[in-house]
């Protein structure tokens, strides 16, 4: 057992000493075979130097003004069309100042003969509307002035409410009127006049009073008679009982006749006592009714007095009512008056309305025919075309039987003795770099001599106004037109800080950044390890540019490498540095 | 007659209880072989895992980690896959990490460097304290080895803090000896150590020092060999615990470069994800090969122990 636990012990010790062995020597070895799978990359110092701003680009030749010829006038408002009936010339023709360059089929003429036929028709139609009936001076004016039908409807709309207007005012006048009429006829009624009846029904009541009071008196007085006799009688019979009390009394009599006596004399005094109460009654009514009877005259008199002062004041409402309905009157006659120059005018606009409108249009269609005929008349072209200058045909753009419109191009003419232009499409920043009158110079010449090119304009690219230029050359020498040429201008040279060349610039959706080499030591030697600095160029010509970014300056940039490589990556130099 | 029908009863209730010890003997043996099946995945799954091709790697785990810097998706299944067999056995990832990759060779060293004196030396500082406990009476004795038993039951957070303060002040963060110093005095082996040189017969020493030896001598002749299976199993325990370190060169080594192996697979990151199986499997080795070498001293000592005599 302990053999095999030695045994087994040695192995493991010399798997342990194995795997660490092998370990070391990977260790020191594994860089080195490291560097053997890492990319080798070429490097540049990042360094001042300058940047030799030289712009090139390719355009076509062409001839330089070259004149288009038209039919009839571009600027016309409306186009016509006209066929053309021959073509008598041909590309690369040379013509002189007259020739004939091509014939237009004579129908084209017509337009005018039709535009003529309309305007007659046109003075007639307004010549009819004249003389229509309801036409009159203000309808004439009107329509010669400057109708505006809406203001007119607003004129209608606004009359149309002055006579509504006014009709209320009648309206309401005439209802006053009737409230007065209603209330001298109630004032006028003596059956409603309410002051009157009153008073006369008091006067009435007096006069029955008056008659009445004498009758009253009598009875009264009559009454207070009778009672006073039922008061004496039943003094009379208190007194008798009295006495005959007194007599039982003196005779001695028993207590029993006496209490009979007692009470019959008690009886009499309350029949007395009634007596008496219905005769102070009596002569208070009779009393009341003497006043009466005197006061009735005196009544009568006042009754009267007051229903001659309703009668008075029935009279003089009677006569303000009068005088008040008489204005009202006049008010409502004026307001009548208004009311119907209202409607007069109302009516009038009503009607010249659409006399107005007629008028107006057959006007208007008069002047249209009458511009349509000048305008016929002036895109009038002759049925032969005749070439404005000497030159060289060098573009037919349409043939014979085709329709043109005026203003489009037929074909084009090289003046003669022009020469050519050549127009090279570039960068808005790159044209700020070139001047008018600066030469430029041919790339890749091998077959013209003597060839001068010379800066002649600068002008917004039609493609892209904003972002592009093109720059207008003139070309001198043996040249054909429709040659594409490259040329190359403007030979600056400005010094910067840090230039670097073109491959080390790169591009991501971050912006521009080179890859530099940093070192980086380890136990085991040098690590290069490629870093991304975004940058920003400043100028740049074919082989370098200007860079501007956080460099301090002659940092290794990364130019060229064995494999694509990426930021943080460990890469390899290059065996020639 | 009787003779016969006891003899078969007795060779009947023989048999069932073998019967009955052999199913339980079963029965314990298939739970044993559950949980150590279930212990033992984690460490299956990184040794084949090792070796698959990346892509293989990214398609089965992309979707744990992040996606890439342009937020594209780098994993092709929508769920982790756990798989024990690689569809390709590829070596690329062991190339990458033994060939192209010197960085984690490196951390490798760092972690050898690093444990490697905190084991010889925690051992011998340990060994000459445990000697001292053992042979000296006191009551000073027993509170200073009181004391070493709080410390060691103390985690390493705790402490952590005061070894930073204390290795700034005296200028050593960052450098090993940050994490040299604290795992050289460590009160774990001690510990260990002193329970062992209490078992050494005292008659041994005593006649030891009849002979006029010195107590240098009997530490280093008499006491260091009878203790050899303690350090054993004092350095195997250490060397583990060391070996996984994590905290301890994060919080004292700023420098990167001095980091050992443990911190980079603590460290996992999307792209490296191939890389740590096989930076495990190499890591795993040296702890398996010290465990392998003295698995009995361990055994031996953790019985020692536990007072159980084998």
């Amino acid at each position: 057992m302990s053999e095999n636990r030695s045994k087994r012990k040695d192995i493991i010790k010399n798997i342990a000493i194995v795997f660490l062995t092998v370990l070391l020597i990977l260790t020191f070895f594994s860089q080195t075979i490291m560097n053997y799978s890492l990319p080798q990359v070429a490097t540049a110092y990042v360094a001042n130097d300058t940047i030799t701003t030289s712009i090139r680009g390719t355009g076509t030749v062409e001839a330089a003004d070259p004149y288009s010829v038209i039919i009839g006038d571009d600027k016309a408002e409306s186009a016509t069309t006209h066929k053309i009936s021959k073509i008598a010339v041909q590309e690369g023709d040379e013509v002189e100042k007259g020739d004939i360059l091509f014939y237009l089929d004579e129908k084209s003429n017509s337009a005018i003969e039709e535009a003529q036929k309309a305007y007659e028709e046109a003075q007639a139609a307004y010549e009819t509307a004249l003389l229509s009936e309801g036409v009159n001076a203000s309808v004439i004016a009107q329509a010669n002035n400057s109708f505006d039908a809406e203001q007119y409807s607003k004129q209608l709309i606004e009359a149309q409410k002055e006579v509504d207007a006014r009709q209320k005012d009648v309206d309401d006048i005439q209802k006053v009127i009737d409230a007065f009429e209603l209330q001298i006829s109630i004032t006028g009624s003596e059956n409603q006049n309410t002051g009157v009846v009153n008073a006369q029904k008091a006067v009435n009541e007096a006069q029955k009073v008056l008659a009445e009071a004498p009758d009253k008196l009598n009875k009264a007085m009559e009454a207070f008679a009778a009672a006073q006799g039922e008061q004496q009688s039943a003094t009379d019979k208190l007194n008798a009982a009295n006495s005959a009390y007194e007599a039982a009394v003196a005779e001695g009599k028993t207590e029993e006749e006496l209490n009979v006596l007692v009470g019959e004399v008690t009886k009499a005094q309350t029949e007395l006592t009634q007596a008496q109460s219905k005769a102070q009654d009596a002569q208070k009514k009779a009393e009341e009714a003497q006043k009466v009877a005197d006061d009735a005259p005196a009544a009568l008199e006042k009754a009267q007095k007051a229903l001659d002062s309703a009668k008075l004041d029935q009279q003089n409402s009677l006569l303000n009512l009068n005088q008040q309905l008489a204005t009202y009157q006049l008010n409502k006659k004026n307001a009548e008056n208004i009311l119907a120059e209202k409607k007069l005018i109302l009516d009038t606009l009503t009607g010249n309305k659409g006399a107005i409108i007629s008028l107006k249009d057959a006007k208007e269609a008069l002047e249209d025919a009458k511009k349509a005929l000048s305008e016929a008349k002036k895109e009038q072209v002759d049925s032969v075309i005749l070439a404005d200058l000497a030159g060289t045909i060098t573009a037919i753009r349409f043939k014979s039987g085709e329709s043109v419109s005026t203003g489009e191009e037929v074909m084009v003419i090289r003046p003669a003795g022009q020469g050519y232009t050549l127009s090279v499409p570039v960068t808005l920043e790159q044209s700020r770099k070139v001047h008018v009158g600066d030469g430029a110079s041919l790339v890749n010449n091998w077959w013209y001599e003597e060839v001068k090119i010379v800066l002649r304009s600068i002008r917004p690219d039609p493609s892209d106004p904003a972002r592009k230029r093109l720059l207008v050359f003139d070309v001198e020498g043996d040249m054909t037109e429709g040659q594409n040429l490259t040329v190359s201008i403007g030979e600056r040279s400005t010094p910067y800080e840090m230039v670097v060349p073109n491959s080390s610039v790169r591009e991501d959706n971050n912006g521009k950044f080179i890859l530099i080499v940093e070192s980086k030591s380890s136990p085991l030697g040098n690590r290069y390890v490629a870093t991304r600095v975004d940058v920003q160029v400043i100028a740049s010509d074919d082989t370098k540019s200007a860079i501007t970014g956080a460099l301090s300056g002659w940092e290794y940039v990364i130019t060229t490498s064995t494999h694509p490589i990426n930021a943080g990556q460990l890469v390899r130099l290059s065996e020639n540095g | 007659m009787k003779k016969e029908t006891s003899r078969r009863n007795e060779a009947g209730g023989r048999l069932a209880k073998k019967m009955y010890i052999y199913g339980k003997t079963c029965l314990a043996t298939l739970i044993a072989a559950g949980f150590a099946l279930l212990f033992l995945m984690p460490i299956v799954l990184t040794i084949t895992n090792s070796f698959m091709a990346a892509s293989e790697i990214s398609s089965n785990y992309g979707v744990v980690f992040a996606t890439d810097s342009n937020g594209g998706k780098v994993y092709i299944s929508e769920a982790v896959n756990l798989k024990l067999i690689p569809d390709m056995v590829s070596f690329s990832q062991y190339k990458t990490v033994l060939l192209k990759s010197p960085d984690y060779l490196l951390k490798f060293w760092n972690s050898v460097i690093l444990v490697g004196p905190i084991v010889f030396f925690q051992l011998l500082v340990a060994s000459l304290a445990s000697y001292g406990f053992a042979r000296y009476n006191g009551k000073l004795r027993q509170i200073i080895f009181f004391t070493y038993i709080i410390l060691m039951l103390m985690p390493y957070q705790v402490t952590l803090v005061p070894n930073y303060l204390v290795a700034e002040r005296l200028k050593i963060l960052d450098t090993y000896w940050a994490i040299w110093l604290p795992g050289i005095f460590s009160p774990f082996a001690v510990y260990l150590l002193t329970k062992f040189m209490r078992k050494i017969p005292v008659g041994m020493i005593e006649a030891a020092q009849i002979d006029g030896a010195g107590e240098l001598q009997i530490y280093r002749l008499i006491c260091m060999p009878l203790t050899k299976g303690a350090l054993c199993s004092a350095a195997i325990l250490v060397f583990i615990d060391y070996w996984n370190m994590v905290e301890q060169p994060i919080i004292l080594l700023g420098d990167v470069q001095k980091h050992p192996l443990s911190v980079f697979l603590s460290r996992i990151n999307a792209g490296e994800i191939g890389l740590a199986f096989a930076v495990a499997t190499i890591y795993m080795v040296p702890s398996l090969l010290i465990f392998l070498y003295g698995e009995e001293y361990l055994v031996e000592g953790i019985t020692y122990q536990g007072g159980i005599k084998g």
